[in-house]
């Protein structure tokens, strides 16, 4: 069996530069989160808690350190692999659900599977699967601006699963939804992932999501604290 | 580039059912119409220019330099002329071949007189060919070349002279005589009808007259000649006149009707051309909307552009949806620019008439409403001068011309579409989505 943890995150610094001026986000953040686990990051804003998620994730670079992700080593990789790295291994949700507005809710859930390669048959059969999961089954061929705003954030759930990610990754979920539709949201996400046995990186303000994951960790001054 | 399913597929949501701002979306309709409009002055030019340099080909061929002459520049014998003729009919390619003299003289009527260039013909010139009874009209009288004073005049000819049918008419020629002044011989004839082909060029100085009487007036050197026609004088017109050139006696020399038009045919195909190259520019600078207008797309769509790509979509699949929804509005304009250009092509001739009648209601009205002041303006509208152009602009639809314009205009819009699409394929979705 392999007990090598899913995230492999070590000795990880991001520094940010503005003429002579160095912003260092993150100082040496080491994080191992194994298969299926669910973890939180709080912190305060501009703690760097979305760029560690964005870096994980490979929509970043790491000034220093090595972040490796299901066995895929991410910094340094070329843009094209980690497109395939973003599209097999990770799915996606942010604060706003950025669903396309011109396709329907089912259409917005399969278009990452479609465009990576999947026939369209299939990735609508799994899309349409995937909105009964978040209870949208009814509302599959509504468009965006026909949904609430939790409605869309369970679709941006539902997308964020469409290619059977092993790692969410999660900026802030419920961060634009009313207490209810947080907790709405969340209750799916957290079902989602058990069902599916995926790995689960939170980042949220929301204590109550927070306590909701496995592990929470506090990013202050740069450094991840459990 | 390899177009994937799935680009087509956004591509074409990403316009047709399009949840973009107004603003975009007028921007989109702005760049079909400017498209499709930029297309109808191409497409009319097209089929109204092949129409016209066609029935001007056409009319040239068939009633001026005929498909092919054969001519001698020694005084041709009879003989000479009868053989000539027997060669060429043993050509299963040849449907007719006639003997014509050409001349010029000066003619007179009993208040007016004017220049014209004579053709001797034979009796049945007229009701021998099919073709020829298509594009030249007797207008008054009958064509007739029987007895030796008839005579057939075109109706600028006969306007000039100002005689009607029945009219008596002479003709002045001179021969030349070496070594002496050249004589100059009147000859009366009876006008038997006025025609007209519908071009001034071809009528401007055009006189008929029968063959014998021409033997007798115009019997210089290179004035007789053969005039053939072929079943296609379009294709492999030279190489059949080679053929019929190594059969001819001694002296005879073969001309095909592209020989002999070649100047005034290239001269219409280089203003066809400019003309069309003025057009394109037209429909090149209306893509540069379509440019804008993609750029306005790419921007209102960079979110949903950096999700795409955060979940992995590859670059090339977004660039290629964006040229895909160009590509899309290049076939709506092509569809509506090429329905309203053909419609206008069609129609060219009630168009302009129509344009006329407006613009002469128009200066009647202002005449009128001028006159109590003394002021008096007159004259009607007239865009093309009917002398110089075909009386009716003849159409003629050209599937290759259409295919031709839509293709060319979908490659254009495709081309336009294709930097801003592939600036939204190398948007990084991090910078965007901090962005937003």
């Amino acid at each position: 069996m392999n007990n090598e943890p899913l995230v492999h995150v070590r000795d990880v610094g991001k520094i940010y530069r503005n003429g002579p001026e160095e912003l260092h986000i993150l100082r040496g953040v080491d994080l191992d989160v194994d298969q299926g686990r669910k973890i939180a990051i709080t912190g305060e804003s501009g703690s760097g808690k979305s760029t560690l998620l964005n870096l994980i994730g490979g929509l970043d670079f790491p000034s220093r350190g090595s972040i490796t992700v299901a066995g895929f080593r991410v910094d340094g990789t070329p843009e094209d692999k980690l497109t395939y790295f973003r599209n097999r291994k990770i799915g996606f949700i942010f604060q706003f659900h950025y669903l396309l507005k011109d396709l329907t809710a089912c259409e917005n859930v399969m278009i990452p599977a479609y465009m990576g390669g999947m026939k369209k048959k299939a990735a609508m059969e799994k899309a349409e699967k995937l909105l009964e999961q978040v209870n949208l089954a009814e509302r599959k061929n509504f468009f965006p601006a026909q949904l609430s705003g939790g409605e869309r954030q369970r679709v941006a759930v539902a997308r964020a699963l469409i290619n059977a990610p092993e790692v969410i990754l999660a900026d802030e979920p419920t961060g634009n939804l009313d207490e209810r539709h947080s907790a709405l949201v969340a209750d799916i996400l957290f079902d989602l992932a058990d069902t599916f046995r995926t790995t689960l990186i939170l980042v949220t303000h929301d204590h109550i999501l927070s306590s909701r994951a496995d592990l929470q960790y506090s990013l202050r001054k740069g450094a991840l604290e459990t | 580039m390899m177009i994937h399913r799935s680009s087509v597929f956004l591509g074409f949501r990403m316009l047709f059912r399009s949840h973009s701002s107004r603003k975009t979306t007028k921007h989109l309709i702005g760049a079909v119409l400017g498209i499709g409009f930029s297309i109808v002055p191409l497409i009319t030019v097209l089929e109204v220019s092949g129409g016209m340099i066609e029935g001007i080909t056409r009319r040239f061929i068939e009633i001026g330099s005929y498909h092919l002459q054969i001519k001698s520049y020694s005084p041709g014998t009879r003989e000479e002329i009868e053989s000539v003729l027997d060669t060429a009919a043993g050509f299963p390619q040849v449907i007719r071949s006639f003997p014509v003299i050409f001349g010029e003289g000066l003619v007179y009527s009993s208040s007016e007189k004017t220049g014209v260039s004579v053709r001797s013909l034979p009796e049945d010139y007229y009701s021998g060919d099919d073709t020829l009874r298509e594009y030249l009209t007797v207008e008054s009288g009958e064509f007739l070349l029987r007895g030796p004073d008839d005579a057939m005049l075109s109706r600028e000819v006969a306007d000039a002279l100002k005689v009607k049918t029945g009219d008596r008419i002479r003709l002045l020629t001179a021969k030349a005589m070496p070594g002496r002044a050249p004589i100059l011989r009147p000859t009366v004839f009876t006008v038997r009808g006025i025609f007209s082909t519908g071009y001034y060029e071809l009528d401007s100085l055009s006189m008929y007259i029968p063959l014998d009487t021409g033997e007798v007036l115009f019997d210089e050197p290179g004035t007789a000649v053969v005039g053939v026609k072929v079943k296609d004088p379009y294709r492999g017109i030279e190489a059949f006149a080679d053929k019929l050139a190594g059969e001819l006696p001694d002296g005879w020399f073969v001309y095909t009707w592209y020989n002999l038009e070649r100047p005034m045919l290239e001269s219409f195909n280089t203003t066809r051309n400019l003309l069309i190259f003025i057009m394109v520019l037209i429909v090149v600078v209306a893509a540069v909307n379509i440019s804008s207008s993609m750029i306005m797309l790419v921007i209102e769509k960079e979110p949903e552009i950096a999700m795409l790509k955060s979940m992995g979509v590859p670059s090339e699949r977004i660039t290629s949806a964006f040229v895909c929804t160009g590509f899309f509005i290049g076939i709506t304009a092509v569809i509506f620019g090429l329905t309203l250009g053909l419609m206008t092509a069609v129609n060219i001739n009630e168009l302009i008439g129509g344009i006329e009648a407006i613009f002469s209601s128009l200066i009647k009205i202002y005449s009128a409403a001028l006159k109590p002041l003394g002021a008096e303006v007159s004259g009607a509208v007239q865009i093309f001068d009917r002398s110089y152009y075909l009386e009716t602009i003849p159409i003629r639809l050209s599937l290759a011309d259409v295919c031709g314009t839509a293709m060319g205009t979908l490659l254009i819009v495709s081309a336009a579409a294709y930097l801003p699409a592939r600036r939204a394929g190398s948007l990084k979705p991090l910078a965007i989505l901090r962005k937003h």
